[in-house]
């Protein structure tokens, strides 16, 4: 079992009567270990993927399976898994404690299995906790749901949009916990359609959009695969006319203060070369919006 | 995990409600008949007797609650507790955590169905049991006069102990008897997110078996209807004793609550959970 994916799809695809197909034959493994991130805009058909993977929407078509089983509804696998599927919901009448302990009881696992304490330090709602949950704000009912994910300290943790309506602070919190989730050798897997996001907390990732798997891969693989870079430099113009008589490099397009360079390829390193050697003094160079701009690549070369 | 559901469902403010109703009816039938005294003049015999009879004996007091409630109010505080049942969950989004567990959908309705069921046998023991206490309380606990059937104005008496087992009686098959309207409320509940339309769902099925019962040209296809024996337990208290219609109404009920319940369970299993 140990050597079975946390998540494998196979040809998986989901039609509704409405809509048409929303998710349309996906395939993916997701391997142990790894921060998996799922990026694509809104509805590209993100959170019906996590619950077909979580038993709660039939496929039409192809399979999920979650450590090597089949996914059905409510099946024991399940057990390995916390969730969090599209906004947090609690029942209105009762305090978060009381929340987090049926949730749990519902699954059929005595209480002295969950980790409630670890939670609840995670939600980090001091008193509040015995309060209804009526009464609470949207950030505190992201990080009681978040925390109701993490209960189990289950093998596979599945966050759909998990920093929504968190602040900095809270985001900032949210990516330590998630680093130390795959430390502890456990896998997750989130979708999310803000790309700093992903970039930051994943390390492999997915996109999708209308239903359909655009690429996957490293995160480190997919910002290398980002073509353009930002320039600040001491003289534009100059800077303009040597770089469109370099070999292979596309646009130069000015982005006042600076330059963006599309560059095909080319190293950074060799252009600020070719801009020193012409007498070009160069103050500032980033990859600019890296996986942006793969993604938004990905999404235009998608609709041609 | 019954507990569970148990602790969600009873300590909150709809259940108290209900359950309030339940009580609050018979409590004023109680003062009213114990201020006021019998009523003098009204148009319907029946009810005019039953309240006449309130006063010779406490334990007539629950029977003429249960011959009020049985009609409507119970069926509707019935409907609530089934209507919501499972389309609350969808609505509050905590349908989806529950089955994100590891717990399969049969398990979840069966425990859903036991919760409801229980809520509404004790909705029928409120109005009872409140109705026993303030009734025994306010004119004690005496033996029953009952009629005779056929017999004019023959009257005969039944001792409390008797009175009191046929009352018991009597309960469980009212309770029973809101199986149908119950099945169809959350047979709804899997269908509908909004719990309002399976709670009215369930009001509107007891009314229309109630319109449908009153035309009398539909004749013995009224027999058929789920409401049509909800008074029959009245023929515990008459001499002699009546069963055939009690044994009648008891069965009427398996056949809907049946077919609601398999609907539902086909429905809930191949149901997309998008709320």
């Amino acid at each position: 079992m140990s050597d079975a994916f946390p998540i494998e799809l196979a040809g998986l695809s989901k039609s509704f009567p409405n809509a048409g197909r929303v998710v349309d034959n996906l395939s993916l493994k997701v391997e142990s270990g790894q921060v998996f991130g799922l990026l694509g805009p809104n509805g590209a058909g993100k959170t019906t993927l996590l619950r077909m993977l979580l038993g709660l929407v039939h496929p039409t078509a192809g399979e999920a399976r979650l450590f090597g089983q089949p996914v059905r509804p409510g099946y024991r696998t399940l057990r390995r898994v916390g969730a969090l599927v599209e906004r947090p919901a609690f029942v209105p009448h009762m305090s978060g404690l009381d929340n987090l302990k049926l949730f749990w009881r519902a699954g059929g696992q005595p209480m002295r299995e969950s980790h409630m304490d670890e939670a609840l330090a995670m939600a980090d709602l001091g008193k509040a906790v015995h309060r209804k949950v009526r009464t609470y704000s949207t950030g505190m009912r992201q990080r009681l749901g978040i925390a109701q994910a993490l209960l189990g300290q289950t093998d596979l943790l599945m966050l759909d949009e998990p920093t929504v309506g968190l602040d900095p602070e809270e985001m900032r919190e949210m990516r330590t916990t998630l680093r130390a989730v795959a430390q502890r050798g456990a896998t997750v897997f989130l979708s999310s359609h803000i790309l700093a996001e992903v970039e930051q907390v994943c390390s492999h990732v997915a996109v999708m959009d209308r239903g359909h798997l655009i690429t996957t891969g490293t995160v480190n693989e997919l910002v290398g695969a980002a073509l353009s870079a930002y320039l600040e430099v001491d003289d534009t113009d100059k800077a303009r006319q040597v770089l469109e008589g370099l070999q292979g490099i596309g646009p130069v397009q000015p982005e006042p203060p600076g330059l963006t360079v599309t560059l095909n390829g080319v190293a950074r390193k060799d252009i600020v070369a070719a801009l020193v050697h012409a007498g070009v003094g160069v103050e500032t160079v980033t990859s600019r919006h890296r996986l942006e701009d793969a993604f938004l690549q990905m999404l235009a070369s998608e609709e041609r | 995990m019954i507990g569970v559901e148990l602790r969600k469902q009873v300590w909150r403010l709809r259940t108290y409600l209900a359950l309030g109703l339940m009580a609050a009816i018979p409590i004023i039938i109680t003062l009213a008949t114990r201020l006021g005294g019998p009523p003098h003049s009204e148009r319907n015999q029946t009810q005019q007797g039953l309240f006449l009879l309130v006063t010779r004996s406490g334990i007539n007091l629950p029977i003429a609650a249960l011959v009020l409630m049985t009609g409507f109010l119970l069926p509707v505080v019935v409907a609530v507790f089934a209507g919501g049942a499972i389309a609350e969950e969808a609505n509050w989004g905590t349908l989806r955590y529950l089955l994100v567990r590891p717990v399969s959908r049969s398990r979840l309705l069966a425990n859903k169905l036991a919760v409801t069921a229980m809520l509404a046998v004790v909705a029928t023991l409120v109005i009872v049991v409140v109705g026993l206490i303030g009734g025994v309380a306010a004119f004690g606990w005496h033996p029953v006069v009952i009629p005779v059937a056929n017999g004019g104005l023959l009257v005969a008496t039944l001792s409390p102990g008797e009175a009191f087992g046929r009352l018991v009686a009597s309960t469980f098959y009212v309770a029973w008897c809101m199986a149908g309207l119950l099945c169809f409320a959350f047979m709804l509940s899997t269908i509908t997110d909004a719990a309002l339309g399976a709670v009215f769902g369930g009001i509107g099925f007891t009314i229309v078996s109630g319109i449908l019962d009153a035309i009398p040209p539909l004749k013995t296809s009224r027999n058929f209807l789920p409401t049509h024996y909800f008074q029959s337990w009245n023929g515990l208290f008459q001499q002699p004793v009546a069963t055939g219609d009690v044994w009648r109404g008891i069965l009427i009920q398996l056949p809907y609550a049946l077919a609601f319940l398999i609907f539902a369970w086909w429905w809930f299993h191949r149901k997309d959970i998008l709320s």
